[in-house]
């Protein structure tokens, strides 16, 4: 249960953020700098599906920011 | 038509879309995944990136099955150990330049963009409302007499789930002495919870309360993985007991606002005032928590106010050298150094501070490091209790590649540095002060010549 939910919120998180790259049309490099990584550590996480919870928050925190 | 069979019908259908959604999201996840791979560099002793292509031998194949012959070429020869000879280049030549993969290549970024939409309508599927159904009914290819069997089912369905709300019909009204009574007992609790509203509300005030709430959904599964013993599986750079003060703060505020309201509101009814005595025992419990929590940070603090400044070391080869030329800084970069080290220094040694600072590095690695900038000119580094290891200065854009590069090449150096540090050994610390004389002298004789120049 415990793993289902945790897989959920990684989910749901995970889409808000990438609708919000896409709904406000944020360089991807421009993103990951502020996030502190390179674009392609920014691919691989998103790709991999990172763990990092933090990875996710921080990046939600400056796309609902973006302007 | 029986409504169920029509239901039954309808669910097929949206069955057969979703698995539609679901084979079209393993096709993207694929391209992606082909697309990361072709895309990635080798090191010096692989140019090619063949060990990368190797690895994912079967993930390539499957999108065109007729290299088969090169890969087992190119694994002959990674076993001999020959990675830069005629016929691997032509061999990975020939995986690359494959029209199927290319196509996998073209535009990553979109593929990206493409699987996300496709994964976001998959979960929409999963948390479907009852009024999305019913439009999808509507719209569905099902002739009208099925339509209609169908949303009656669906409505026959949803009454059966429907609770009935209890009406509450308490309409008796409170004496003035127990509203006076409980803003009495409501300024008292204030008076200690409003010192730390100042302290921290700002802190939360800037999150959205989407954002508040995944803080709250990873609270509660953190301290369930606890429980478990598992909460290494959420083994971050996040400090829970940080976000869970945040929360408590935000409650906190959250019912002060409630009860003013409430006191305000011309509604005093006994039901309010038995709402408002529970709203203001949960305030008092919270504020406990913060207490406990706010409590425990400044102790955390006191210990380190022993010696609050960061030692700042540099990894050094075995020559004495760093792993970055000065000499091909500019002055004015030179410059930039100087505030970076006094950044460094000011880190202090409570690892909280250090933990606000962007990650690096991720998990693969044993050791988190760390950046700070002066506008372009980036340092990376490893915190150690409370001191710090620099590995490289860079430009931002190199500073990434640099730094892993470093970590990657030097670790065992990299480790022989970390013991160093922590047992202060003599030859350590003579190598770091002979290098930290010359490395400041430097810094200052070029600033001083561009003095002397202008």
């Amino acid at each position: 249960m415990i793993d289902k939910k945790l897989e959920q919120l990684f989910i749901d998180i995970k889409l808000d953020c990438l609708e919000l790259i896409l709904e406000k049309e944020v360089p991807v490099s421009e993103l990951s700098y502020q996030l502190g990584i390179s674009t392609k550590e920014f691919y691989q996480k998103i790709h991999l599906s990172s763990r990092d919870f933090s990875f996710y928050l921080k990046m939600y925190h400056i796309l609902l920011n973006w302007r | 038509m029986d409504s169920d069979k029509a239901l039954e019908e309808f669910e097929h259908i949206l069955e057969q879309e979703r698995l539609r959604l679901e084979k079209k999201e393993s096709a993207l996840r694929k391209r992606y995944q082909c697309a990361s791979v072709l895309l990635q560099k080798g090191e010096d002793d692989d140019v090619h990136n063949v060990s990368g292509l190797l690895e994912n031998r079967d993930l390539l194949l499957s999108v065109e099955p007729s290299l088969e012959s090169q890969f087992d070429l190119l694994q002959y020869f990674s076993d001999c150990g020959l990675l830069n000879i005629d016929q691997v280049t032509e061999a990975v030549n020939e995986i690359r330049r494959n029209s199927e993969l290319l196509e996998c290549v073209k535009n990553p970024a979109k593929t990206l963009k493409d699987l996300a939409s496709v994964q976001k309508r998959i979960h929409a599927f999963d948390t479907m409302s009852d009024t999305t159904k019913a439009n999808k009914v509507l719209r569905s290819k099902l002739s009208d007499e099925e339509k209609l069997a169908v949303l009656r089912s669906m409505a026959y369905h949803s009454c059966l789930e429907a609770t009935v709300e209890k009406i509450d019909l308490d309409t008796i009204t409170v004496s003035a002495d127990m509203v006076s009574s409980f803003k009495d007992s409501y300024s008292q609790v204030m008076e200690e919870v409003n010192p730390y509203l100042t302290k921290y509300y700002y802190k939360v005030s800037s999150l959205s309360p989407e954002e508040l709430d995944y803080y709250r959904q990873v609270v509660e599964i953190y301290d369930e993985l606890k429980k478990e013993g598992r909460e290494q599986e959420l083994s971050d750079t996040m400090n829970y007991d940080d976000i869970r003060l945040l929360l408590s703060v935000y409650q906190m505020r959250v019912l002060k606002d409630k009860i003013d309201g409430a006191l305000k509101s011309s509604d005093q009814g006994a039901h309010r005032m038995e709402e408002l005595r529970e709203d203001l025992s949960s305030l008092n419990s919270t504020f406990q928590v913060v207490q406990e929590l706010d409590q425990q940070f400044s102790e955390e603090k006191d210990d380190s106010k022993v010696d609050d400044k960061s030692h700042v070391y540099f990894l050094l080869d075995d020559d004495g050298k760093p792993f970055f030329q000065l000499e091909s800084f500019s002055k004015n970069d030179r410059k930039k150094m100087r505030s970076i080290l006094t950044k460094l220094e000011g880190l202090g040694k409570s690892d909280r501070d250090i933990k606000s600072k962007p990650v690096l590095v991720g998990k693969k690695f044993s050791h988190h490091m760390y950046t700070v900038n002066s506008s372009n000119l980036l340092v990376s580094f490893i915190p150690y209790q409370g001191d710090v290891l620099v590995l490289s200065f860079a430009d931002r854009r190199d500073i990434y590649d640099e730094s892993v590069r470093i970590y990657q090449r030097e670790q065992s150096l990299i480790e022989k540095s970390l013991k160093s540090m922590k047992s202060s050994s003599s030859d350590f610390v003579l190598s770091q002060q002979v290098f930290q004389d010359s490395f400041s002298r430097e810094i200052s004789d070029s600033l001083d010549m561009g003095g002397m120049r202008r």
